[in-house]
C-alpha cells in the first residue's frame, strides 16, 4: 500500500516537474520498506526530552521529568478540535486501565482553548490524567508541526515517538517498548 | 448595498479578533492536524 | 498577458516565501500564519506563510465544539468585496500550476455546453465539503472533521502532502489509504489539466465560487460598461473559462478579452479611476 503512495507520488512529482522540483526523493530508498502503521520510530536527535511544567486542569502542577522518574512515561499530544486525536482518546483510554500501574500516562492538550478540551474530556468522563501546558513552548521544544504526537520517555530520554493516531493494537504495540 | 456588505465584513472581523478567533486560526494553520491534509 | 504570468509567480512566490520550509520538510510556524491568503494555498505546504482561507474555514468548524467562525467569515466577505474572482486570475498559486501545465503542447479540449455545465459543480462542492459536511459529522459523532481538505482537495495534497511526505520520515510512517485516496485524486487533476483549461478552478474550487458571487460587485476586476455593450458574445467566444459575458461569476478577471471587444465595452474597474475606466480604455 506504501508502494501505491510512491508510486503516486513519483507519477506527481514526474508531471509537476518545474512546478514544485525543489524537493526529490530524499526519504525513498528508506521508505521501500513496507512499514506498519505505528512503527516505533527511532529516537530523534539527542533522545533528551525537554523537561516542562504541565498541570491539570484543577491546577495541579507536575514536571514531565517527574513522571518518567521511577516509572516510564507515555506522553501525548492531542487537541480537541483535530478528529484523528479525539478518536485516539478512547484508545489512550483503555490502555492507561490496562497498564496504568506499570507506566504513568499524560495526555498534553495543546488547544488554544482550554475549555473546549476541558469540555471534551469531561464529556467523555476520562480517568486517565490529561494535562494542559504552555502549548506555544511545548510545541517548540518537542517540534510539534503535527499532532497527534505519541511518546515513550524512560528517565528523561525519548525512547519511541510515534506521528499520527494509533488504533488500540497498535497503541499497545507501542506501549510495549515502554514495559521492556 | 455595497457599502453594507463592507460593514457586515468589517464588523465579522472585529468581531472575531475580539474572541479571539485568529489565534485558532493560526494554532490550527501551525499544528497540522495529519488527517486533515490527507496523511492517514 | 506577460504581466499577469509575472504577479501571479509573484503571488506564489511570497505566499510561499518560507523557502527554509522546502529544504528540510518542515512547515513555518510564525505569528502571521494567523491571516488568511487570498488564494487557495495549503497552510501545510511547507513554505507557506498564511493559512489558505478555506483551510482556515474548514478547521474552524471542525472540532468538538461548533462555533461561528466570524474572523474567517469577515475575511472570506472582505477578499470577496474587494477582489472577486481577480484572486484566482492573478494572485492563487494554484490557479498558475494549472495554467502552466496547460502550457504544455498537446491538443486541448475546448469548453462547450458540458464544462459550462459542470461549473456548477464547484458550488455544490463547496456547500456539501466545505460547510455542510462538517457541521453534519459534528451533528453525528459529536466532532467537526474538515471535509474538504481531508478527502478532496488536490491543492493540499501537492503543496502539502508530496513535500511533506517526501521529506519527514515521521509523517511517511502515518500515511495510509487515505493518502493513497488524496493522491488519486490529485494525479487525475493533474492529468485533466494539462488537456482542460483550469479544470479545478472551473469545476471544483470552492473558494473561486464564493469569490465569483461577488464579481460584479468587486471593487477592483473586469467589468462591461452597460451602456456600450452589444451582447456581441465576442468576450465569452475568447474566454477559456466558461463566462457567458465578461466579469460574471466564472470570470477570472484575466482581461484576455479587453482589446477583443470591439465597442470597447470592457474595462477594469479600478478604485482610483471609479466607473469611467471605459473611457480611457479607449484612447
Amino acid at each position: 500500500m506504501k508502494k501505491i503512495v510512491l508510486i503516486l507520488m513519483l507519477l506527481t512529482l514526474l508531471i509537476t516537474t518545474g512546478c514544485q522540483g525543489t524537493e526529490k526523493h530524499t526519504s525513498a530508498p528508506a521508505s521501500d520498506a513496507p512499514k506498519p502503521e505505528a512503527q516505533a520510530k527511532q529516537p530523534t536527535e539527542n533522545g533528551l526530552a525537554p523537561d516542562a511544567k504541565i498541570k491539570t486542569f484543577e491546577g495541579t502542577q507536575v514536571m514531565l521529568s517527574e513522571l518518567s522518574k521511577d516509572k516510564p512515561l507515555y506522553l501525548n499530544f492531542w487537541a480537541s478540535w483535530c478528529p484523528p486525536c479525539v478518536r485516539e482518546m478512547p484508545h489512550i483510554e483503555k490502555m492507561y486501565q490496562k497498564y496504568g500501574d506499570k507506566i504513568n500516562f499524560a495526555a498534553v492538550t495543546v488547544d488554544e482553548n482550554i475549555g473546549d478540551a476541558e469540555a471534551f474530556t469531561a464529556k467523555a468522563g476520562f480517568t486517565m490524567p490529561i494535562y494542559t501546558g504552555d502549548a506555544k513552548q511545548l510545541g517548540q521544544d518537542y517540534g510539534l508541526e503535527a499532532i497527534p504526537v505519541s511518546l515513550i520517555i524512560k528517565q528523561g530520554k525519548i525512547v519511541s515517538k510515534v506521528v499520527g493516531a494509533m488504533d488500540a493494537t497498535a497503541l499497545e504495540q507501542f506501549l510495549s517498548a515502554g514495559l521492556k | 448595498m455595497k457599502k453594507g456588505l463592507y460593514l457586515i465584513a468589517v464588523m465579522l472581523l472585529l468581531a472575531g479578533l475580539y474572541r479571539g478567533e485568529e489565534q485558532m486560526v493560526l494554532k490550527k494553520a501551525v499544528t497540522i492536524c495529519l488527517e486533515c491534509i490527507g496523511i492517514g | 498577458m506577460a504581466s499577469r504570468k509575472i504577479i501571479q509567480s509573484f503571488s506564489a512566490f511570497v505566499c510561499n516565501i518560507y523557502l527554509p520550509g522546502f529544504a528540510n520538510g518542515h512547515i513555518y510556524q510564525g505569528g502571521i500564519k494567523a491571516l488568511c491568503l487570498p488564494g487557495l494555498n495549503c497552510y501545510s505546504c511547507p513554505g507557506a506563510i498564511g493559512a489558505c482561507p478555506v483551510g482556515a474555514l474548514q478547521s474552524a468548524l471542525s472540532g468538538t465544539v461548533l462555533r461561528f467562525p466570524f474572523y474567517v467569515m469577515g475575511t472570506f466577505l472582505a477578499f470577496g468585496l474587494l477582489f472577486g474572482r481577480l484572486i484566482c486570475g492573478w494572485l492563487c498559486p494554484f490557479g498558475l500550476v494549472q495554467e502552466m501545465l496547460f502550457g504544455l503542447p498537446t491538443r486541448k479540449m475546448q469548453k462547450s455546453h458540458f464544462t459550462a455545465r459542470l461549473c456548477s459543480l464547484k458550488y455544490l462542492l463547496g456547500i456539501g465539503l466545505v460547510v455542510l459536511a462538517p457541521v453534519l459529522l459534528y451533528a453525528a459523532q459529536g466532532i467537526g472533521e474538515p471535509a474538504f481538505c481531508e478527502y478532496f482537495c488536490p491543492a493540499g495534497t501537492l503543496e502539502a502532502a508530496v513535500p511533506l511526505l517526501s521529506m519527514n520520515d515521521d509523517l511517511w510512517a502515518a500515511a495510509g489509504w487515505l493518502t493513497v485516496w488524496k493522491f488519486f485524486i490529485l494525479s487525475v487533476f493533474l492529468v485533466i489539466m494539462v488537456f482542460v483549461y483550469r479544470p479545478f478552478c472551473r469545476f471544483a474550487c470552492p473558494l473561486g465560487a464564493w469569490y465569483g458571487l461577488f464579481n460584479r460587485q468587486a471593487a477592483l476586476g473586469i467589468a462591461v460598461d452597460e451602456q456600450r455593450c452589444t451582447h456581441c458574445g465576442q468576450c465569452a467566444a475568447v474566454c477559456r473559462m466558461d463566462v457567458r459575458i465578461a466579469g460574471d461569476p466564472e470570470c477570472i478577471s484575466c482581461g484576455a478579452c479587453r482589446p477583443i471587444c470591439p465597442e470597447h465595452a470592457v474595462y477594469f474597474r479600478k478604485l482610483w479611476y471609479g466607473k469611467n475606466m471605459a473611457e480611457v480604455n479607449k484612447n
